[in-house]
């Protein structure tokens, strides 16, 4: 058995309001393996952005973990670790890019020295030989001219580049596991390609794992393993990206798998699952996709489905029972 | 590049405007300003003599232009109360206002600087809270009466600071920081609480913004990240307020100069008024209000020579 | 709702000064302790006593009284110069905001240039020429806060113009004044509001300044700044003359000022 490197398990995050607390991310669980890619889709609102930073224990202000825990390579429970033991964590054994390289660089510092600062506050190496790393890995991510760049300020970098440097950002602390939160949503089509390029290169490189947050399947399926639906802040299906995209289970990934723009229905209007994700204070007790799915039965709207493992799929739905093949859809 | 002439150029208007406010400001002196000026038991050629001497027998462009032209030459005129060059009167009193403004301008930056990051850093806490009131209260306080209320506590009460009297850099170093102690605080009270108040402000709005999320994201501290990050960004916008500051503290020099008896320009002003020296009131009005453009004017510049994101434009 | 709460404390404790304030200065109208001018020479630099709570001066005048009577003169100084200085900076910002181009340079040039003369030193310049007193002070202090209202005046006047609706009525054919009436005004009420509780409260402040320095309000006009600097000589005999007129000045200011504060939060809030 592999030793996993980050294990979740029934996570709750809730948002505390003046009137209450809400549950934005309700039992998840979950497990990263030394070398695999997991990407985690789902419409915005669904809890992604909100599950990273919970491993990164960066949760805002009013919210916080009510329940479970979040095992990073089997040792403790990272939720209960003090800032400061976070600090040593962060950076080095997780790190994190962003979606909005144009925002996520400090304008006023040259980028090689923010790269470096990684090491700065976590190694005890010598300014130069910081400098020469960083510089080394700068030329890693595909910066051309990397000496000069390293004094550059942010402003003076196109996107691309700037994302590159947020990805050298996240590498050189040598993680074992690194959240990629849409690192591609705000690039323009020919740079997305080269940052995905850029990715798959480094997991056959750097045998780190990565979580990668997108709500774009093309881009998933070219960087990910294996793939987790959420929806409301629920694991509704999960499983190896080319059997979702075939063979999707669950209402939700079906909708969202139909409303891919495909160049063989050109021509048609693209479908859009109807509805929206449910506010935060209107999640009822039922299957949290009940609102909008179209095979909903009586049971959904009151209890919530177990979940069932379907070959190497998992799926949270009434529609399916532990002893069921993959039906034919 | 485009940039800077236009600064230039709203520069040269905006004092072109004071000078001509000024000057006009003057000119309507109700009456004839040589009787004014003499009082009503001069005589007739007392008042002839003295119209030729400030040129009032010129036309007003006349007058207007042979006034600007002396001041860019430094000739401006003579003073009446006390017969010597005006220049000369000036460079007497200016190190003393300098001087004055310099060391309040330095208190400012040493009490509201870190005490701003404070009550960034602890925001929400009772203790900020509480010295965000008292902020409140040092804007609400009139500098004079500050004044007032350190010479009662710290001369009278005390004894540990001179309340009157001025003593020159050049004879005592530190018996004219002690005599430029009090003074200076009482002048930059108000400054305190605002450096303080914006500071605040601006850090907890940087706090928020995303490359603080990403160099939390590295494992960095708390403190790392408000000393090295956080706080540059914060004083590029508290540069806006220095300009500020310094005016503030040109034009309340005035006020305390007469309070703790300093011989500056302050006090040399409204003596300067209590004797209807008019030319000296004059020129002294028009070089304040150019020194306080002309330091935003710098303050301006600076902002780009600090901020890589316009410096490099060009 | 805490949080709520929490905010407007310094909104109540501004709203409560001012109206503390208020009061006296009504009360003063029909009713003080003893005649503000009666001096009793046999009385003078008495410590504050139950039969004059704040003591007497110099001339053995109840402190009292006058600096009741002197909230007169903060009121009447402060609402007049906040309103010439509201008319002229209406104007000049109405002007620059409306007409923009070059009009609009060279409006803002002029308020730049009345910036350049820090503190009080306008007022202090305006009265050399114009001899002290109540009337000019007020006219001098006035034109000090214009800046402030014109600088508010023409940015909503520019914004305004930029949304459509203002754009389609004037297009339908509605007159300019109509525009400004029916759409730049009602957005222009909450700032102006906040900058003239503002204003107000540097009025005061600024008056104090100059009646100090003997340019501002002149005898018999009671002035809590004059007083000041009558109390000035007797700082170690009589402190409480100083203590009691300063704190009287600051809570005014205090109050506009924390008033002014917290109608601006409870306007972001809104917003």
């Amino acid at each position: 058995m592999v030793e996993p490197i980050l294990h979740i398990q029934d996570l709750d995050v809730s948002f505390t309001f003046p009137d209450g607390q809400y549950k934005a991310i309700d039992s998840l669980s979950f497990t990263v393996y030394p070398n695999e890619v997991v990407g985690i889709v789902g419409e915005s609102g669904c809890g992604k952005t909100l599950t990273s930073l919970a491993i990164m224990g960066m949760l805002p202000d009013n919210a916080s973990v009510t329940n479970g825990s979040i095992r990073f390579r089997h040792q403790r429970n990272l939720v209960d670790l003090s800032e400061r033991e976070w600090q040593s964590i962060r950076g080095r054994a997780i790190s994190m890019i962003f979606q909005e390289p144009m925002t996520a660089l400090n304008p006023l510092y040259p980028v090689g020295r923010q790269i470096s600062e990684v090491l700065i506050k976590h190694t005890k190496q010598s300014r130069k030989a910081i400098k020469e790393q960083t510089i080394q890995l700068m030329k890693q991510v595909g910066l051309p001219r990397a000496e000069a760049l390293y004094h550059s300020y942010p402003h003076q970098l196109s996107g691309g580049m700037r994302q590159r440097i947020v990805i050298a950002m996240a590498l050189i602390g040598e993680p074992d596991l690194i959240i990629a939160d849409e690192p591609t949503t705000a690039l323009d089509v020919t740079i997305q390609s080269q940052i995905l390029q850029l990715f798959r290169e480094l997991k056959q490189e750097k045998k780190a794992s990565m979580l990668f947050i997108s709500h774009d399947w093309g881009v998933l399926s070219q960087v990910c393993d294996r793939v987790l639906v959420l929806y409301a802040g629920q694991l509704v299906e999960a499983g190896p990206i080319s059997r979702l995209v075939q063979q999707p289970l669950h209402p939700y990934t079906k909708g969202l798998i139909r409303s891919i723009p495909d160049r063989a229905k050109r021509g048609e209007p693209l479908y859009t699952i109807p509805g929206r994700v449910p506010p935060l204070k209107e999640r009822h007790r039922g299957c949290p996709f009940y609102d909008r799915c179209r095979e909903r039965m009586e049971i959904c709207r009151t209890v919530r489905p177990k979940t069932v493992n379907i070959k190497e799929q998992m799926v949270q739905c009434h529609l399916y029972t532990e002893e069921m093949d993959v039906p034919s859809s | 590049m485009r940039y800077f002439s236009y600064k230039v150029f709203t520069f040269i208007v905006t004092i072109t405007l004071v000078s001509l406010i000024v000057f006009s400001v003057f000119q309507v002196l109700p009456g004839n300003p040589a009787q004014i000026i003499l009082g009503l038991d001069a005589d007739e050629q007392q008042i002839a003599q003295l119209e030729k001497e400030l040129g009032l027998d010129q036309s007003l462009w006349e007058q207007y232009i042979s006034w600007i032209s002396g001041l860019l030459s430094g000739d401006l005129g003579q003073s009446l109360k006390y017969q010597q060059p005006v220049l000369d009167i000036l460079l007497d009193r200016i190190p003393v206002t300098f001087s004055l403004a310099f060391v309040s301008i330095v208190l400012t930056a040493l009490i509201g600087i870190p005490l701003g990051i404070f009550i960034a850093r602890t925001d929400g806490k009772w203790v900020s809270t509480i010295l965000s009131m008292l902020t409140q209260l040092g804007i609400a306080i009139p500098s004079f009466w500050f004044g007032f209320i350190l010479i009662l506590l710290f001369s009278v009460t005390f004894k540990l600071f001179p309340s009157y009297s001025y003593v020159p850099w050049s004879e005592d170093f530190f018996g004219a920081l002690r005599s430029f102690f009090l003074p200076s605080l009482a002048l930059a009270l108000s400054n305190i609480a605002i450096m303080i108040r914006y500071l605040r402000n601006t850090i907890l709005d940087q706090t928020k913004m995303d490359y603080v999320r990403t160099a939390k994201c590295k494992g960095l501290s708390e403190r790392w990240i408000v000393y090295r990050h956080i706080l540059r960004n914060a004083f590029i916008p508290i540069l806006t307020i220095i300009g500020m500051i310094i005016a503030d503290t040109l034009g309340g020099s005035i006020i305390i100069e007469n309070v703790f008896s300093l011989p500056g320009l302050g006090s040399l002003l409204i003596q300067s008024i209590s004797s209807r020296d008019f030319p000296l009131v004059q020129s002294m009005v028009l070089y304040i209000a150019v020194l306080v453009v002309f330091i935003n004017f710098m303050v301006d510049l600076l902002y780009n020579v600090i901020d890589p994101r316009i410096r490099l434009k060009g | 709702m805490e949080m709520k709460n929490k905010r407007s404390i310094p909104f109540l404790i501004g709203i409560s000064l001012v109206l503390l304030m208020f009061v006296i200065m009504i009360t003063s109208l029909f009713y003080t302790p003893y005649d503000p001018n009666m001096m009793q020479t046999d009385a003078r630099l008495i410590k504050p006593s139950l039969e004059h709570p704040f003591g007497t001066d110099n001339f053995g005048r109840d402190i009292l009284s006058r600096i009741m009577q002197g909230s007169q003169t903060a009121f009447i100084i402060g609402l007049s110069s906040v309103s010439v200085g509201l008319f002229f900076g209406f104007m000049i910002g109405a002007c620059a905001g409306y007409f923009g181009g070059w009009i609009d340079e060279l409006c803002m040039r002029f308020i730049d240039a009345l910036m350049a003369f820090p503190g009080i030193l306008l007022a202090i310049m305006l009265i050399t020429v114009f001899e002290p007193g109540m009337k000019n002070t007020i006219f001098a202090l006035g034109i000090m806060s214009i800046p402030t209202f014109a600088r508010i005046i023409r940015s909503s006047f520019m914004q305004t113009k930029q949304f459509d609706y203002v754009k389609a009525s004037k297009a339908k054919g509605a007159g300019s004044t109509h525009v400004i009436f029916q759409h730049i005004l009602p957005n222009v009420m909450s700032p102006i509001l906040v900058a003239a509780t503002l204003s107000f409260s540097g009025t005061i402040l600024a008056e104090a300044g100059l009646s100090y320095l003997g340019l501002g309000v002149q005898p018999p006009d009671p002035s809590w700044g004059r007083m000041l600097k009558e109390a000035q000589p007797y700082i170690a005999t009589a402190p409480w003359y100083v203590i009691i007129t300063g704190t009287m000045i600051t809570l005014m200011v205090l109050g506009f000022n924390l008033l002014g504060d917290g109608i601006r939060d409870q306007q972001d809030k809104k917003s």
